[in-house]
C-alpha cells in the first residue's frame, strides 16, 4: 500500500494547514500584506473545497484496499457533504472578519491561521472512523477555538468568555477521554466498525461500554451545545468576537453532528442492540431538552447575541429529532438541516458583527430600532435569516424543519414531531421582535465607531442570498444530498 | 501480578477526585490541575486495559494524550495570564462580567 497516495487524499487538509503557515510567517515577514489575508485565506478554503472535490471520486479505489491510512479516514462523498457545509461556514466567518479586525485594531495574521486550523481539526473530526483520530481532531479544534474565542484579549470580557469556554472544554475532554478508554477496555478496539463489531458479539449489555459511550455522546452534545450540556454557549458567544462567532455557533455542530451519528451507529446497529431503544429515549430526551430550554431562556434575552445562542440550542434540539432512529435515512435531514443552520446563523453572526461596534457591552436587540431603514441592505439580510431561524417559508430554515419533522412522522415519533412544531412556534415569536425592531421602531441610536466594508456585505448577501434561493429552488440541492448519503 | 480491576478501581478513584476538584475549586490553575488529573486517571485505564488485552493500541494513545495534555497546559496558561492581566484575578467566582 502506498502512503503516497494516502497523504494525497488527505489534501484538503493539507492545503488549509499550509496556507495557515504561510498566512502566520508572513504576518512576522511582511505585516504590511495584512490587508490581504483575508483574501489569502479564503482563497485557501476555496482551494480545500476544490481539492475535496479532486480527491472525492477515488474513494472508489480507495474501497478496494484497505483504505486511507489503514481505514482511519474516510473519504466518501458523505464526508464531502459534510466538508462543503464546513468550509462555506468558514469562508463565511473569514469574510465578516475583516472589517471586525480592522474597526478594533487587532488584525494579526494570526487570526486566519487559527481559523484555517480549525476548519483542519473539522474536517479530520467528520472524516475519522477511529476514536483516536477523532480525539486528536476535537483536541486540534479546541486549541484553536479558545485562543480564538480570547482574540481581543485586552477587553476582559473576551478573555472571560474564553476561560470559561476553555475550563468547561478542557474538563469535558477529560470525560471524552475516559469514555474512549472505557469503550476500548470493553470492545477492544477504537475504530467505529469494530467497536460495532464487538458490542454485537456480546449478547449482554456491556454497562461499562455504555458508560463509555454516554461520556462521549456528552463531549459531542458540549461541542453542539445540546441541553444540558449548553451553559457555555451564552457567555462565550457573548464575549467572544462577533465574526469568530459565526464560525464557532455553526461549524463545530456539523463536524459533532456527524461523529454523534457514528457513535450511535455503532451503539445501536441498526436497533438490532438489546439496549438500543434507551440510547433512543436518550436521545429524544437530549432533544426535547434543548428545543424547551433553548426557546424558553431565548424568549427573554435582550442581547441578540445571547438570544442566538439560546435560539442554537433549540436549534440543536431539531436536530437531534433525526437522530432520534439511526439509520442511513437520517443523514439527508441532518445534512439539509445543518446547511440551512450554518447559512442563516452566520449571516446573523455576520450581520451583528458589522451593525455593533462596542464588543466589550451589550448588544441589546432595542439598539437595532429602525435601522432597517438606514442600513437597508444589512438590515434586509438580518430579517431573511431571523426569517429563516424561525422556520417561516420558502426560506431554507423552513426546509431543513421540513425534512427533519418528517423523518421524525415517518420514524413514527409522530409525539416528538409535535413538541418540535409547538417548540419551534414560540422561536418564531423572538426571531421576529428582531424584525419588528428593524422596521417597526423609532430610531433610538446614532451609528458610531462602525465599519461596514464590502467583504462584510459580500458575507451577509451570500448567507441571506443562499437561504432564499435554495429555499424557493431546493431539488437540485435535495438531489445532490440524496445520492451522497445513499448507501454506500 | 495485581490484578486489573485493581488499576481500573484507581483510575476510577483518581478521575471521581478530579472531577469533584474541578466541580468545587475556585482558583482557575487548580480546576486546571483537577482536569489533568483526569486526564492522567483516563490513561492509566487505557494502559491498564492494554496490558490486560496484550493489545498495544491503548499505550499508543498515552502519548498522544500527553502531547494533547501539554498543548492545552500551554493555551490554558496563556489564558489565565491574558485574564489575570486585565482583571488582577482567576477565581472563577469573580469571572462575573455576563449574566444571563
Amino acid at each position: 500500500m502506498s502512503t503516497h497516495f494516502d497523504w494525497m487524499l488527505l489534501l484538503p487538509e493539507l492545503v488549509l494547514t499550509a496556507a495557515g503557515v504561510v498566512i502566520l510567517l508572513l504576518e512576522a515577514i511582511a505585516p504590511s500584506l495584512r490587508r490581504s489575508f483575508t483574501a489569502l485565506a479564503v482563497l485557501a478554503t476555496l482551494g480545500a473545497g476544490y481539492a475535496a472535490y479532486y480527491v472525492t471520486p477515488l474513494h472508489h479505489v480507495v474501497a478496494s484496499r484497505a483504505g486511507t491510512f489503514n481505514g482511519l479516514i474516510e473519504t466518501s462523498p458523505l464526508t464531502f457533504a459534510f466538508t462543503l457545509v464546513v468550509l462555506l461556514s468558514t469562508v463565511l466567518s473569514l469574510l465578516a472578519s475583516q472589517s471586525y479586525l480592522r474597526r478594533e485594531g487587532i488584525l494579526a495574521g494570526e487570526y486566519h491561521a487559527l481559523l484555517l486550523w480549525c476548519a483542519v481539526g473539522l474536517l479530520l473530526m467528520l472524516r475519522a472512523t477511529e476514536l483516536l483520530t477523532v480525539f486528536l481532531a476535537l483536541e486540534t479544534l479546541s486549541l484553536c477555538l479558545y485562543c480564538l474565542a480570547a482574540f481581543h484579549r485586552r477587553i476582559s470580557i473576551s478573555s472571560e468568555a474564553a476561560i470559561k469556554y476553555f475550563l468547561m472544554g478542557a474538563f469535558v475532554s477529560a470525560f471524552a477521554l475516559y469514555g474512549i478508554a472505557l469503550v476500548y477496555g470493553a470492545t477492544g478496539s477504537t475504530r467505529f466498525l469494530g467497536i460495532g463489531r464487538a458490542l454485537a458479539a456480546q449478547p449482554f449489555t456491556n454497562v461499562l461500554a455504555s458508560l463509555g459511550f454516554l461520556f462521549l455522546v456528552a463531549a459531542f452534545g458540549f461541542k453542539m451545545s445540546i441541553a444540558p450540556f449548553h451553559a457555555w454557549s451564552p457567555d462565550t458567544y457573548q464575549g467572544a468576537p462577533s465574526p469568530f462567532v459565526a464560525f464557532l455557533s455553526v461549524a463545530p455542530k456539523v463536524a459533532s453532528a456527524l461523529v454523534l451519528y457514528r457513535l450511535l451507529e455503532a451503539v445501536v446497529q441498526g436497533g438490532t442492540a438489546p439496549n438500543s431503544h434507551k440510547w433512543s429515549t436518550a436521545v429524544a430526551f437530549l432533544s426535547v431538552a434543548s428545543m424547551l430550554v433553548g426557546n424558553f431562556l431565548a424568549l427573554v434575552q435582550r442581547d441578540v447575541k445571547r438570544m442566538l445562542a439560546y435560539s442554537g440550542v433549540a436549534h440543536m434540539g431539531y436536530l437531534l429529532l433525526a437522530l432520534v432512529v439511526v439509520d442511513r435515512a437520517s443523514l439527508m435531514p441532518v445534512l439539509v438541516y445543518l446547511l440551512a443552520y450554518v447559512l442563516m446563523n452566520a449571516g446573523a453572526f455576520t450581520v451583528v458583527s458589522l451593525l455593533y461596534s462596542r464588543p466589550g457591552e451589550q448588544h441589546l436587540i432595542a439598539d437595532l430600532a429602525g435601522w432597517g431603514y438606514r442600513y437597508p441592505l444589512l438590515g434586509g439580510c438580518l430579517a431573511v435569516c431571523m426569517l429563516s431561524l424561525g422556520g417561516i417559508p420558502p426560506t431554507l430554515g423552513f426546509l431543513g424543519k421540513y425534512v427533519v419533522f418528517l423523518n421524525a412522522v415517518g420514524d413514527g415519533l409522530v409525539g416528538l414531531a409535535v413538541i418540535g412544531v409547538l417548540a419551534s412556534l414560540v422561536g418564531v415569536f423572538y426571531y421576529l421582535r428582531v424584525v419588528y425592531y428593524l422596521y417597526m421602531k423609532p430610531e433610538t441610536r446614532q451609528p458610531e465607531g462602525l465599519l461596514i466594508d464590502v467583504w462584510g456585505r459580500t458575507a451577509a448577501v451570500l448567507a441571506a442570498l443562499g437561504t432564499l434561493a435554495l429555499g424557493l429552488w431546493p431539488t437540485g440541492l435535495l438531489q445532490w444530498l440524496m445520492q451522497a448519503t445513499a448507501v454506500k | 501480578m495485581v490484578p486489573i480491576s485493581w488499576y481500573l478501581m484507581l483510575a476510577a478513584l483518581l478521575f471521581a477526585i478530579g472531577t469533584i476538584g474541578a466541580l468545587t475549586r475556585r482558583n482557575g490553575i487548580s480546576i486546571f490541575l483537577s482536569i489533568e488529573l483526569m486526564l492522567n486517571a483516563a490513561n492509566l485505564t487505557l494502559v491498564a486495559y492494554s496490558r490486560q488485552m496484550g493489545d498495544r493500541t491503548g499505550q499508543l494513545i498515552v502519548f498522544f494524550v500527553m502531547a494533547v495534555a501539554a498543548a492545552e497546559a500551554a493555551v490554558g496558561l496563556a489564558l489565565f495570564i491574558a485574564v489575570f492581566r486585565s482583571r488582577r484575578t482567576i477565581d472563577v467566582n469573580r469571572l462575573n462580567l455576563m449574566r444571563w
